[in-house]
């Protein structure tokens, strides 16, 4: 069974029966909400599936999905364990075997004026995880200096779905093997995966190709994550997704300050986007990041806009200088 | 005249089993109601402490469970892992039938189990421990309740049955 057909049996028999055919197109999410259609979304754009599993564009001929549909389904995904997964429900996403993430909403409890739950769920959203293996193998020159062998600190910036944790996967399968057309040979690699959408882990072992030399600390905050992997998996590389917090940044100038390459990501149009936000523009400041790879959306998913240096320029068109 | 006292032994002996096997099993309810309460408990700190997904709690109870109680659990445990798309509750249910006809319990005690089934694993962590213990506490009155019959109808029975073979045999011979 393929990855994305792993989806399939976290869904009500009616709904999966129906998405059946069009699972197998390249969908990039699967959208529930009551009382709307059955709703499919492609990197093109979305559309609604009829009862008979078709691709439907008018929402009057989609299957509607009702309450009950979205309990049964929210139940399934919980694996009949809503009780065990509390944190998840806080933080209002699941991962499931084969690193597919579900956010959900619907009705916050709040306490202490931090969400304590989320419960009456009414929006469900499969998140369909795509390996693509060697995607990043044209940006690993430009991050990667074969004189000093070092891998520079590196910050992908993109709208979300634009394919950043995709690309930074790539870059951490490559770098953990080894790249020797390059002559990059493998390097220890630290992955904090806090929300299991690098490694999919499911019980704790990845489900995606993340390299032979990669250790990942799954399902952990990030800043803890980072210096515990100082402490003791001794990495060259730490890798991490979506940085933001306060407390990320502390850990990210201890990890650089330590000599170790850095890789991560931000949600961001661009870099003066990012700047504007206050914990990444103290990171900035103090010049964490050699490399910025930009994506978008405007050629397909993942569409590498501008690989910068911490000076703004190209680095792509520096190379082609020298 | 052989035969004759072969036949009133046969009387004796059947009408006797009949009694015996009629009060034990009001003492076996007891017993089977004491063990779904030990298999409440042990989902209950699977629930609390490991915070462990439901089909690996039930097949933990199954495991330190005896006889049908265990295979009740284990069944739909397996039957949770393997079915896509069924919820435990419809499994649940399913299997508590076929247990009821299995064992002494009575409709009564089956109906708290089917509550309880019905809303495991759908809500947060606090309101299952309110769930389990107040299913537990449901559990003890009845087996307070199958405990008094017991110590009323066991002997009754017991003896009944002895003696209603002796007086079989007296009508007869």
């Amino acid at each position: 069974m393929g990855k994305s057909k792993l989806i399939l049996e976290y869904l009500p028999d009616n709904i999966s029966s129906m998405l059946y055919k069009v699972i197998k197109q390249d969908l990039i999410e699967i959208r529930l909400r009551a009382n709307c259609p059955l709703q499919v979304v492609k990197i093109t754009g979305d559309s609604y599936i009829s009862p008979t599993g078709h691709k439907v564009s008018a929402g009057d001929k989609a299957y509607m999905l009702t309450a009950a549909d979205l309990k049964r389904a929210f139940i399934l995904l919980c694996k009949n364990s809503i009780y065990a997964l509390e944190r998840q429900l806080r933080e209002g996403f699941i991962t499931i075997p084969g690193g597919h993430r579900v956010g959900f909403t619907g009705q916050a409890v709040m306490e202490k004026g931090a969400i304590k739950t989320i419960k009456n769920i009414n929006s469900l959203n499969y998140r369909i995880t795509r390996e693509m293996t060697g995607i990043a193998r044209k940006i690993i020159p430009l991050i990667y200096d074969k004189n000093t062998d070092y891998i520079y600190n590196t910050l992908i910036i993109s709208p979300p779905l634009c394919g950043k944790t995709t690309l930074l996967r790539d870059l951490v399968r490559i770098i953990s093997s080894g790249y020797p057309a390059i002559g990059l040979s493998g390097k220890k690699v630290g992955v904090v995966d806090e929300r299991s959408e690098i490694g999919g882990s499911y019980n704790g072992i990845p489900q995606n190709s993340i390299g032979n030399r990669t250790d990942l600390l799954d399902n952990c905050p990030k800043a803890q994550g980072i210096l515990l992997l100082l402490r003791s998996m001794s990495p060259e590389l730490i890798a991490a997704d979506e940085i933001g917090r306060d407390e990320d940044v502390k850990a990210i100038t201890e990890a650089v300050n330590a000599g170790v390459s850095l890789l991560t990501t931000i949600h961001g149009q661009d870099l003066r986007a990012v700047r504007e936000r206050p914990s990444a523009a103290s990171l900035l400041k103090r010049n964490a990041f050699e490399r910025f790879i930009i994506l978008s959306k405007k050629r397909g998913m993942g569409t590498i806009e501008s690989v910068t240096d911490r000076d703004g320029r190209e680095v792509s068109r520096c190379l082609l200088k020298s | 005249m052989f035969v004759k006292i072969l036949g009133a032994v046969l009387i004796l002996v059947s009408g006797s089993s009949v009694g015996w096997l009629l009060g034990s099993s009001y003492l076996n309810r007891v017993r089977e109601i004491k063990e779904l309460q030990l298999a409440i408990n042990i989902i209950d700190s699977e629930m609390n402490y490991g915070q462990v997904l439901l089909p690996d709690a039930l097949k933990t109870a199954a495991k330190l469970l005896k006889g049908s109680t265990a295979a009740l659990f284990l069944e739909a445990s397996k039957e949770l892992e393997n079915s896509a798309g069924e919820l435990f509750t419809e499994i649940w249910v399913q299997k508590l039938e076929k247990y009821y006809h299995q064992n002494n319990l009575l409709r009564e005690d089956i109906n708290i189990l089917s509550n309880w089934g019905q809303q495991l694993g759908i809500s947060s962590l606090r309101e299952q421990k309110n769930i389990n213990k107040k299913s537990l506490r449901r559990l003890e009155q009845q087996e307070e309740i199958a405990r008094e019959i017991s110590r009323k109808r066991v002997k009754l029975v017991r003896y009944a049955g002895v003696l209603l073979s002796l007086l079989v045999i007296i009508l007869f011979y």
